[in-house]
Order: structure tokens, then C-alpha cells, then sequence
């Protein structure tokens, strides 16, 4: 074979940044059961509306997992099966890893936990192959620490998170860095270390405005409003909530305003407000609902149960714990809390629910 | 080059452009690409590289010259093994850079780079 038989396939249609992300917007707006028959159209393949693409579900994660992860799972396979040559060089493996670590972020917000887990080895076969995959595996190492945080391995998050940060740092990615802060921050209080909690979380907030990264400074402060908010500081947890709400508003980030509704719902309770803290919890329960957040959903009934035992409504106290009991089923969602969860039901059919079962239950969803 | 830029591309492109002797020198020298085939890899290293500096994650161009180089090197590499039956017999240059690998002869030749003159000053970041 001679030299000049290698040939190489035509450049793809050159668009800029911002065609790019109209294009997506189109794309987008088309019904995903029609897309793969109008991928030519709808430039499916370029590499320039793929990267726009990523950007855009990433910007859209913590405002709607459940659409991120379906778009994200759509572009995956479209790209995966058949081999399609997708830009130059190593650009089909990123897409693929990029898109695969997407759908398995949005899967770990919606608690599809083992969903989430496929998806972020996925991303690693991927990510192998690209250029510079340090970057890259680090930013994955996060989400699998997410992941040992919420099924609670807290010994792991602390030993891990600090050196994920560490190294985050020495790659240039200051924000993944603060992000795993923030893990470390939640294994801390899980662990009883409140103080610790909140001391991380405070640098959190400190160094995300001086690197200008209000997401992060929002998020610091919708957890420090529930820290102090469950240490019954009042005023601590005020002052947080004050400066997370309209920033998380702005920014349309609806997993944490979700969370916040919950926390304020805390500091309600804590002041004894029974009636103002159940208001609060149904607007995070319809929220958390509406987003797909269905861990979320059931420990805010739980919450809510816990409420009207309080206030001696037995009856409907039961009604809120045979809401959550299914989604807890379906979604195989607490294993660790298997005796507590257990003791609840057994309590249920005795018409006398168990307070202490019920408690421990719903601290195994809450960050 | 057909991309069209703004903002950080700029400095990609300037980046880029810093580098392409290199390039230039690692595909026709190291890797024998004919200058046409030659041309054709840069410009899809060109698109490449402006898109690369975008990933998340990415740090500023300017420090991402040694993964260009070595993606240039790659690309110099597969072109070569393609055409491995037609040319290795008799050329110990080639022979040595496909038996060495593209990360060892990127690593070569950004030594190379850095003993004959000074880097140029870093252009603005203007992201």
C-alpha cells in the first residue's frame, strides 16, 4: 500500500461556538425517538454540537437530573452503537466518557445508585483513551466519592476526599476541589463532628466567592442553614438561608432550593412552628417530586410523619410513612437501614408507629 | 484553518500556531507524512486542539503544548504503521520513531524545542 491511498474522511461542516449551541437547542427540542433518523439534519455527529452539548447538561444537571440523564443516555448509544467516527482523534472516546459521567451523575441525584455506578465505569473505559485523563479521572474520583457519601462509607469520604482535593487542586480544577470539600464536610457531620462540618463548610463558601463560583457558595450555604437549622441556631441558619435562596433561584438550581424548603422546614420545627415547618416541608416534598428526586420524596415523608406524631395526628402520620414505604421498596434504597426499616413496617401493622425506627430511617437519606 | 474563534480560542489558536513547526517537523521528518498528507493532519489537529482547550477541566493552552505534541505524534504514528510494509525497509529514522512509540518522540522533541531558544511570552487569557 502506497502513501498517498491513506485517506483521510472530509472535515466536517465548520460552525461556530454560538451556532453550535443553537444547533443544540433544536436538537433538543426534537422528540428523542425521532432524532437518531434525522441525525444528518440535525448534525448529530459534530463535534463542535456535541461539546455544546455537554455544556449544556451539565449546566442543567442540578435543575432537571431526570432529562439529563435521558438525554444523556440517548447520546451515549447513538454515539456508542454503530462505530461512528466522531471528530478527530480522541474525540469519540471523550464524548462517550464525557456523556457517560453526565448519566451517571444525574443517575446518583436521583438515587438510581447502581444505574450511577455503570454509568461512571463506563466513563473510566472512555476516559482511558482521551488525551490528558487525569483531569478527567479526577473529576469522576468526585462523583464515586458522592456515591460512598450517600450509601454512607463516611470512613472512605474522609480518607479519600482530602487527597482527591489535593490532587484536583494540583490539576487546575479548583472548583472539582471544593467539590470534594463539600463531601468531606457532609462525612464529617454524619460522623457526629459538627463543628468540623461547619468549619469546612464556611471555607467552602469563602474560597467559592473568591473564585467566583457562586454555585458552589450557594450550595455552602443551603448546608450550613441546615447544620445550624438542626443544632436549633436559629439565627445562624437564618442568615445562611437568606444568602443561599436568591442565589439558588437565580440560578434555577432546584435540587438544592428542594433541599433548602427542607432545611427551613427544620428551623420551623425547631422553633416550634408545627404548621409553618409542614408548609415548608410539602413545598421541598412537591419540588423534590416535580425534579425526580425520589429518595428525597420519601425521607421528606418520613419527616413529615415524624411532625404530626408530634402533634398527635397518628392518622395521618401513618398515611405520610405508607408514602414513602413503597418508593424505599422500589428503589432498594436504604439496605443499611434494613432494621430500622424493618421496625417501621412491623410498627405500622400494629397501628403504633416506632419513633425511633421512623428517625433512623429518614437519617439515612438526608446529606 | 476552517474553525471559526473567539475568546479562549484565540489563544488556542496562537498556541497552536507556536507549535507547528514542530508538528510540521514531527510529521514529515519523524513520520515521513507527505507534505499534503502532512497539511491535512495539522488541520485536524488544529480543530482538535481548539476543541481539546474547551473540555472541562482543561488548563490554559499555552500549558497543553505537550499533549498537542504528543496527539500530533500519535497521528504521525497510526499514518505511518498504515503505510509500515511499504517504507520501513531501509529507513532507520522511521524504524526508530514507530519502534520508540509517539509519547517517547514527543518527549524528544519538545527537549529539543526548549534547548534552542527561549519559550515565547505566554499571550493574555482572555477566557
Amino acid at each position: 500500500m502506497r502513501g498517498e491511498l491513506v485517506r483521510f474522511p472530509a472535515l466536517p461542516e465548520s460552525l461556530s461556538v454560538t451556532q453550535a449551541r443553537e444547533t443544540v437547542g433544536r436538537i433538543l427540542a426534537v422528540p428523542i425517538s425521532e432524532r437518531a433518523g434525522r441525525a444528518k439534519e440535525l448534525r448529530l455527529e459534530h463535534p463542535e454540537v456535541l461539546l455544546a452539548l455537554c455544556e449544556s447538561l451539565t449546566e442543567r444537571i442540578e435543575a432537571s437530573p431526570a432529562s439529563v440523564a435521558e438525554e444523556a443516555d440517548f447520546f451515549y448509544r447513538f454515539l456508542e452503537t454503530p462505530l461512528r467516527k466522531i471528530g478527530e482523534f480522541d474525540e469519540r472516546d471523550y464524548f462517550l466518557g464525557e456523556l457517560a459521567l453526565l448519566a451517571g451523575g444525574a443517575n446518583r441525584i436521583l438515587f438510581r445508585r447502581d444505574d450511577a455506578r455503570r454509568w461512571f465505569d463506563r466513563a473510566e473505559s472512555n476516559f482511558v483513551r482521551v488525551a490528558n485523563p487525569s483531569v478527567h479521572f479526577a473529576r469522576l474520583a468526585y462523583q464515586r466519592l458522592g456515591l460512598a457519601a450517600e450509601e454512607r462509607r463516611f470512613e472512605e469520604v474522609l480518607e479519600l476526599a482530602p487527597a482527591w482535593a489535593q490532587s484536583a487542586r494540583q490539576l487546575g480544577l479548583a472548583e472539582d476541589a471544593l467539590k470534594c470539600r463539600f463531601l468531606e464536610g457532609i462525612a464529617f457531620w454524619e460522623t457526629g463532628n459538627a463543628e468540623q462540618a461547619i468549619r469546612v463548610y464556611r471555607e467552602i463558601q469563602g474560597d467559592a466567592q473568591l473564585l467566583g463560583i457562586p454555585r458552589l457558595a450557594a450550595q455552602a450555604a443551603s448546608n450550613l442553614a441546615h447544620y445550624y437549622s438542626s443544632r436549633g441556631d436559629a439565627e445562624e441558619a437564618l442568615a445562611c438561608s437568606r444568602q443561599a435562596l436568591p442565589l439558588l433561584q437565580q440560578m434555577g438550581n432546584r435540587v438544592h432550593l428542594a433541599k433548602l424548603q427542607w432545611s427551613i422546614g427544620d428551623l420551623l420545627r425547631h422553633q416550634g412552628k408545627a404548621g409553618e415547618a409542614a408548609e415548608a416541608y410539602r413545598s421541598a416534598l412537591r419540588e423534590s417530586e416535580e425534579i425526580g428526586l425520589r429518595g428525597d420524596v420519601a425521607a421528606i415523608h418520613l419527616v413529615l410523619a415524624d411532625l404530626l406524631l408530634d402533634a398527635g395526628q397518628q392518622a395521618q402520620a401513618e398515611w405520610e410513612v405508607r408514602a414513602a414505604l413503597p418508593i424505599i421498596d422500589e428503589e432498594r434504597m436504604v439496605p443499611e437501614g434494613f432494621a430500622a426499616l424493618t421496625l417501621l413496617r412491623e410498627s405500622l401493622r400494629r397501628r403504633k408507629i416506632d419513633r425511633q425506627a421512623l428517625r433512623n430511617l429518614h437519617g439515612y437519606f438526608r446529606e | 484553518m476552517s474553525s471559526t474563534f473567539t475568546g479562549k480560542n484565540n489563544e488556542a489558536a496562537s498556541v497552536f500556531g507556536q507549535i507547528l513547526p514542530l508538528i510540521e517537523r514531527a510529521l514529515v521528518t519523524n513520520y515521513r507524512l507527505p507534505p499534503r498528507e502532512a497539511s491535512e493532519v495539522e488541520q485536524r489537529l488544529y480543530d482538535w486542539f481548539q476543541r481539546f482547550c474547551r473540555r472541562p477541566g482543561s488548563r490554559k493552552p499555552e500549558s497543553l503544548r505537550s499533549e498537542l505534541l504528543l496527539m500530533a505524534c500519535r497521528a504521525g504514528h497510526v499514518y505511518s504503521v498504515s503505510k509500515l510494509e511499504d517504507l520501513l525497509s531501509g529507513d532507520d529514522r522511521l524504524k526508530r520513531s514507530l519502534t520508540l512509540g509517539p509519547e517517547v518522540i514527543a518527549i524528544e522533541i519538545e527537549k529539543g524545542l526548549d534547548k534552542r531558544k527561549p519559550r515565547p511570552p505566554a499571550p493574555k487569557d482572555d477566557a
